[in-house]
């Protein structure tokens, strides 16, 4: 052994020296590196994980934004349709009523015609009264108390509404 | 087109076989006397052996750049942070993959053991290591001789035999031997300055010597790749007797598989000790066989021709470290799987 170069001092040191070493470079640079890997890759984890659920976050919202979307499509629709009926009702009122009041007016008009004639028929009876007494008077030669004229013309008048 | 390729080969190849042959002629290096023990180099009044030295770069080296990397952490990390966080989430999810959830707790021992392996077997590949030192009379039969380059002395490639004043100074050398340990001053390249009146000299008056270098690879050393495979099977024999209690022995003492079942437990005793000296010595022969390597290279050819082998042995450097914290690592969660088989 001794040939060899072995020394229990010697080996002593070099086992000394190797535990020595190992605890500093334990404590220097193995525990901060592996802490910082471990950081990291927590790190990483997070980031991944949020990035997950933003993106979850953005589906959702897009799935909301588009039911949202449908419904109010399908509202608009609603209205428009609410809104044609409603005009199509009101148009029907609409015309019900000129129908209505055309009807009325006409309906006034036949009335004042009618009354127009009943008056102008009454006017024309008078003249003919009138007309004919003067022509009788001419015929005649002389005039008649108003009480025969009166008589006369009543008479003439019975015959000419018989005739009629 | 062919024939100017051809005549640029032919350049090509004068050229690097010219440097070579330079390289020897104008350069030749001292091969430094091989030996197993470490050096012991004089710091500070004190013999430490040089391979000790050399594990002390290694572990200063290591907390420098631990330092370094993680004084300033930041979430999105760069430069050397990002560099130490690949090489520690790398090993870490190989020891992952074996030990499961038991990573955290051995990770630093198998990762220190990597990180102190690779890098003491790297700096070994760093000029200066092995060829700078302390140079003093020659401890054995032969020393080289020395020439004087300003304050410095230089190795000479001139290996000289002592044999012929054995007789005569032997008596003297040894003071001087004594005498040159406490002057030696700091040196560089293949220098170092010494007492002349330490030294012997040749006929002609120019003094013989040898260098200590201050650094030499740890792994050539047996102490430390004995240390490093000590502290990892006991580490493999604490988690097994945690993680399985008493029970953990039955592996070694097996009573209830009859006389095969004791044999098997015997054979698993001995390996358990033969694991020790695997460990140690697998290290211990790659790198130094790695340095004789480099070595010899250097001695024989020293321009260029090394150049391959310096890449062979950083490769060497970087699979030995990996061998040695995967094969404890392996060793360890082996050791906490419950052996039932006889149940």
């Amino acid at each position: 052994m001794e040939a060899l170069g072995f020394n229990a001092g010697f080996l002593l040191s070099q086992i000394v020296n190797f535990v020595v070493l190992l605890v500093l470079l334990r404590m220097f640079l193995y525990r901060p590196i592996l802490n910082m890997l471990e950081e990291r890759r927590e790190r990483i984890r997070e980031s991944l994980e949020a990035a997950e659920r933003a993106r979850q976050e953005v589906v959702q919202s897009q799935k909301a934004y588009e039911e949202e979307l449908a419904k109010a499509r399908r509202e608009a629709q609603q209205i428009i349709e609410r809104a044609r009926e409603a005009a199509e009702r009101q148009k029907e009122e609409i015309l019900a009523e000129a129908r209505e009041q055309a009807r009325q007016l006409i309906a006034r008009a036949e009335e004042e015609i009618a009354y127009e004639r009943q008056q102008a028929m009454a006017q024309l009876r008078e003249e003919v009264a009138q007309l004919s007494l003067e022509i009788a008077q001419k015929v005649i030669g002389h005039a008649l108390s108003e009480a025969e004229h009166r008589q006369l013309v009543r008479q003439f008048l019975a015959e000419v509404g018989e005739s009629r | 087109m062919s024939r100017v390729l051809n005549s640029k080969v032919l350049v090509a190849v004068v050229l690097v076989l010219g440097t070579i042959v330079a390289g020897k002629l104008v350069a030749p290096a001292a091969l430094p006397g091989i030996q197993l023990p470490a050096e012991m180099v004089p710091i500070l009044g004190f013999r430490v052996p040089n391979t000790l030295l050399h594990t002390l770069l290694a572990d200063i080296t290591l907390l420098i750049l631990a330092f370094l990397a993680t004084r300033n952490m930041k979430e999105i990390p760069d430069g050397l942070q990002n560099f130490a966080e690949w090489v520690i989430e790398g090993f870490y999810g190989l020891t992952e993959d074996i030990a499961g959830d038991r990573a955290r707790q051995w990770f630093p021992l198998v990762m220190t053991i990597f990180l102190l392996v690779l890098v003491a077997n790297w700096w070994e590949l760093v000029p200066g290591v092995d060829s700078v030192g302390v140079v003093e009379p020659p401890h054995g039969e032969t020393g080289f001789v020395l020439a004087k380059v300003g304050p410095l002395y230089a190795l000479t490639a001139e290996e000289v035999k002592l044999e012929y004043k054995k007789e005569g100074e032997k008596a003297g050398e040894k003071a001087g031997a004594e005498m040159g340990e406490g002057e030696a001053k700091e040196g560089e390249g293949k220098e170092g300055e010494g007492k002349e009146e330490g030294f012997p000299t040749t006929e002609d008056g120019r003094p013989i010597g040898v260098l200590v270098p201050f650094l030499r690879a740890s792994a050539t050393d047996l102490n430390f790749t004995l240390a490093l495979a000590l502290i990892s099977m006991a580490m493999v024999q604490y988690y097994g007797i945690q993680a399985l209690g008493m029970g953990y022995f039955t592996k070694f003492i097996n009573l209830k598989g009859g006389a095969m079942g004791f044999v098997v437990g015997l054979i698993e005793t001995i390996s358990e000790f033969a694991k020790i000296i695997s460990f140690s010595f697998r290290l211990f022969g790659n790198i130094f066989a790695g340095q004789v390597l480099l070595f010899i290279m250097a001695f024989l050819l020293p321009w260029l021709v090394p150049v391959p082998f310096y890449g062979l042995e950083l490769f060497v450097g970087l699979i030995q470290a990996f061998i040695f914290a995967v094969l404890t690592l392996a060793f360890l969660a082996n050791a906490v799987v419950a052996h039932d088989d006889h149940h």
